[in-house]
């Protein structure tokens, strides 16, 4: 029997002015996954938890799920889409419908929102567990097990795996065909037949995190055992070395840029590009910003900064150990100076002041 | 000092904290608990150890302390006292408390240390004291730059000759060191030739010692016997042969006699060092003790010459500021109009310009610091436009607003990662400002940056949403709601964050 497994879709993500194109690229890729499944005639489709970005999505990702699920099974009519909810697919308050109510009235489509449901498919010969994040977070145990009568037992949950036992909820995991995990955005896998099978898009706030993760979806043949990954395109990430500021100013960090810019293979458009930049002031920073970096945001999907600080300088202004100061050397040495010039400054006004004070005294004055 | 209950108490309502740790948001939907919790704890940080009533509380070694009581006042000037931090400072930090001023002031104060906060504080005593007695005559900045100027290009000129004595002190003992192992090298060889000769000398004396025995020996046993003796070779009576053996044994027994007195007088010889190997040996005493002198010299001249880095720094240092201060060493002070040296009140002008100067550059510090964290929390996105949001918002005249929000955000963010590497005991901040004013695209940032934070201080309340919350749920620890389903209001702590199992029987340990 041949499962199609996919997890962290984040439909909605990314609808922000700054990240031109990020929520087409995760419809996209979500679709794009679909029709490959699709191809490839399986007889379940998991879904494991964070279909949906937020609880609160506007209409377009719903509609984008309801009309590839509906292409789907144009193609496969009778193979369920089964969703576990993830954190971010369940609304806070329970009582609230959320977007996967919306989606579990499509025909073909299964959820479990808030409680674990075990659902008989096949004529009973698929005993499939469905397990919701809300379920699994701080409950003591989880009363779920296989069925001995089914051919085949696949659980799909939306949960991390704890490394020993702690406050984890213990799950047993014998006698499961599959396990489907959803939580992490990178493939992995988690023990034998228990995988990951990450996101199809980059989705953390941080795209470069992921950036040498393969992007995709799993497919499984519960019979022979066999996992097979299977990648989508997803947006390209570069990460630029940092720009080094320290010694030159707005036209050496300009110049670097360029040069930088001009040596990615393939160019930067469309491409998710963070820039760190080192030893530069804000006022330099921002007269950089309006010259040379806004350009490079109209031929970049997205431009991230990054504003590091100059070498050498951790010291607070006393020189003490690794303080949080943002400077330059030169500004410690003349901060250290001043010091200097402080104390005597000080100490020869007391001097004086004692000095004339015991001059009056002496005199009568 | 951690945060163990607030209170809404024109409400009856509390948020107990207890043992809660990590980020906490508190999802607020408009609703008047969050406005009372906050200004219950203003109010009672702002009476000064004069708090009267049921309030905010805080865990003090141990026990339960109301927030504005005496017992906390007190153990509130204990942590801060340290840094030269204010109440308003900590306050600050702490929950936001105080006007913008009081969050910069706070800002420079940790950057700046306790070191330069009490100098900044003499100075100022000074100044209050105000102009200095009449007729005395100050020292003026440019005096003082130039007589320590003077010093200090007075150390180096001192100190420059060590730079050349190390390479000579370096060569000499590198050659002296040579020459003493060659001279080490003689000396072994030197003391094994003369006790192998000694040895050899006594060896042969025993040698010539036996055979003069056996000959005389020999020579007893052959005059006893006369004729009858036999030879030594055939064993055969000697007869008239005796006469001969006699003669020859009698020749040899002489001869033996001679070359053992011989070695004997060369053993005795040999029983002292000879003068050549005593001279190599003085020899080496004599180096070895020039490596020592020398080694010594070395070592004084090394420190000498870190003691010229040392100087040239702080050369460097006055240089630097003479150049800051537009040039004062050796020229007029900053010049002052109309002003004459010796005039009343130029010392206090100095002290404060300086005052000033130490001030403003842990300012501009705090401001750089301030501004890699929004560029952090929005990806650069207001790059651009930082220098005059903060300085409209630094002088008070921005509220409100995205922008000023993410701004406000970093500027805490900030204070407390400063206030943790000062060394101050943060267990616990509070953010009063929704995070749903933020743009949509920082908020994940702030949140993943207050979920690093939460995880160095023991609690970082925030005020969330329900769009908020429900947005990035993995990233709170725990939300706490307002459950207005019963008679009394109540907040109700929900566990948030992702859930975890433990697989057993996976072969995973």
């Amino acid at each position: 029997m041949k499962v199609v497994h996919l997890s962290d879709v984040h439909l909605g993500f990314g609808a922000h002015e700054s990240a031109r194109g990020r929520s087409a690229d995760v419809i996209r890729a979500f679709e794009t996954a679909m029709v490959r499944a699709a191809e490839l005639e399986p007889e379940l489709v998991l879904i494991a938890g964070d279909l949906f970005d937020h609880p609160s999505v506007t209409p377009p990702p719903i509609a984008a799920f309801s009309k590839a699920a509906t292409d789907f099974h144009r193609r496969l009519p009778g193979v369920p889409i089964v969703i576990a909810a993830g954190s971010r697919d369940t609304p806070l308050d329970a009582d609230s419908p959320g977007p996967l109510a919306v989606v579990g009235a499509l025909d073909g489509v299964e959820v479990a929102v808030t409680r674990p449901r075990q659902i008989s498919l096949g004529g009973g010969a698929l005993n499939l567990a469905v397990v919701p994040h809300r379920a699994v977070i701080g409950a003591r145990r989880l009363d779920l097990s296989p069925d001995p009568k089914a051919k085949w037992n696949v659980l799909v949950a939306y949960t991390g795996v704890a490394r020993d036992a702690g406050h984890a909820t213990p799950l047993d995991i014998r006698g499961w065909d599959y396990v489907a995990l959803g939580s992490e955005h990178t493939y992995r896998k988690v023990a034998d037949r228990v995988y990951y099978s990450g996101s199809l898009e980059r989705v953390d706030p941080d795209p470069w995190l992921e950036a040498a993760s393969e992007k995709g979806f799993i497919v499984t043949d519960l019979k022979s055992g066999d996992v097979s990954f299977w990648p989508t395109r997803a947006r390209a990430v570069i990460s630029l070395a940092p720009i080094e500021a320290t010694g030159g100013g707005p036209a050496t960090v300009s110049r670097r840029l360029a040069e930088a810019l001009a040596g990615v293979p393939g160019g930067i458009e469309g491409k998710l590009v963070r820039i760190p930049i080192r030893g530069l002031s804000a006022d330099d920073l921002a007269a950089l910003d309006r010259e040379v970096i806004e350009p490079v945001r109209r031929r970049a999907a997205e431009v991230r900064i990054e504003a590091l600080p100059g070498q050498g300088a951790s010291h607070g202004l006393d020189g003490s150990a690794k303080r949080s100061g943002v400077g330059s050397g030169t500004d410690e040495v003349t901060v250290s100076g001043m010091l200097d010039l402080a104390r005597r400054l000080v100490d020869d006004r007391r001097d004086l002041t004692t000095s004339m004070t015991s001059e009056s005294k002496a005199s009568g004055s | 000092m951690k945060l163990i209950e607030l209170q809404a108490v024109a409400h009856g309502v509390s948020v107990p904290l207890g043992n809660a740790v990590g980020l906490a948001g508190f999802v607020a939907g408009g609703g008047p608990y969050w406005g009372a919790i906050v200004s219950g704890l203003h109010d009672a940080y702002r009476s000064g150890g004069r708090y009267v009533g049921p309030g905010p509380t805080v865990e003090i070694e141990g026990a339960s302390v109301t927030i504005g009581s005496q017992a906390f006042e007190q153990a509130l000037q204990r942590t801060i006292g340290p840094l030269g931090l204010g109440r308003e400072g900590y306050g600050a930090i702490w929950f936001g408390a105080g006007s913008v001023d009081d969050w910069l002031t706070a800002g420079r104060v940790l950057l700046q240390g306790p070191e330069v906060t009490e100098r900044i504080s003499q100075i100022t005593a000074l100044l209050q004291e105000g102009d200095q007695p009449k007729g005395a005559v100050p020292r003026s900045v440019g005096d003082w730059v130039t007589q320590l100027t003077a010093e200090a290009e007075a150390d180096v000129e001192r100190l420059r000759a060590s730079e050349a004595n190390v390479l000579e002190l370096e060569a000499k003992l590198l050659a002296l060191r040579a020459d003493a192992a060659e001279v080490a090298g003689d000396v072994e060889v030197g003391i094994m030739a003369w006790v192998r000769e000694r040895q050899d000398a006594e060896t042969r004396l025993l040698l010539y010692r036996d055979r003069e025995q056996a000959l005389r020996q020999r020579i007893d046993a052959l005059e006893e016997q006369g004729v009858e003796a036999e030879c030594g070779s055939c064993g055969r009576a000697l007869d008239e042969r005796l006469e001969q053996v006699l003669k020859d044994r009698s020749e040899e027994w002489e001869a033996v006699v001679q070359d053992g007195r011989w070695w004997r007088r060369r053993r005795d010889q040999l029983e002292y060092k000879p003068d050549e190997l005593k001279e190599v040996e003085s020899r080496a005493l004599e180096l070895g003790s020039q490596v020592d002198v020398t080694a010594e010299s070395l070592e004084r001249s090394r420190v000498q010459l870190r003691e010229l880095e040392i100087g040239r720094v702080r050369l460097q240092h006055l240089e630097a500021l003479a150049e800051q201060m537009g040039g004062l060493g050796g020229k007029t002070p900053t010049p002052l109009s109309g002003e004459q040296p010796g005039e009343p009140g130029q010392a206090s002008r100095q002290l404060a310009d300086m005052k000033e100067r130490l001030e403003a550059t842990s300012d501009e510090r705090f401001r750089a610091r301030v501004h890699a964290k929004v560029v952090a929390l929005t990806g650069g996105r207001l790059v651009g436009g930082f220098p005059a949001l903060f300085q409209d918002w630094s002088v008070g005249g921005r509220r409100g607003g995205g922008e000023v929000s993410i701004l406000e955000l970093a500027t805490r963010i900030c204070l407390a990662e400063m206030a943790l590497s000062a060394g101050l005991k943060l267990d616990s901040i509070i953010l009063p400002t929704a995070l749903d004013r933020l743009n949509g695209e920082d908020l994940p940032r702030a949140l993943a940056d207050l979920g690093r934070l939460a995880r160095k201080i023991r609690i970082v309340i925030v005020k969330a949403t329900e769009e908020v919350a429900s947005a990035s749920p993995e990233r709170f620890d725990l939300l706490f709601r307002v459950d207005a389903a019963k008679a009394a209001a109540k907040i109700v702590a929900q566990r948030s964050g992702l859930g975890w199992v433990y697989l057993t029987d996976s072969g995973m340990g």
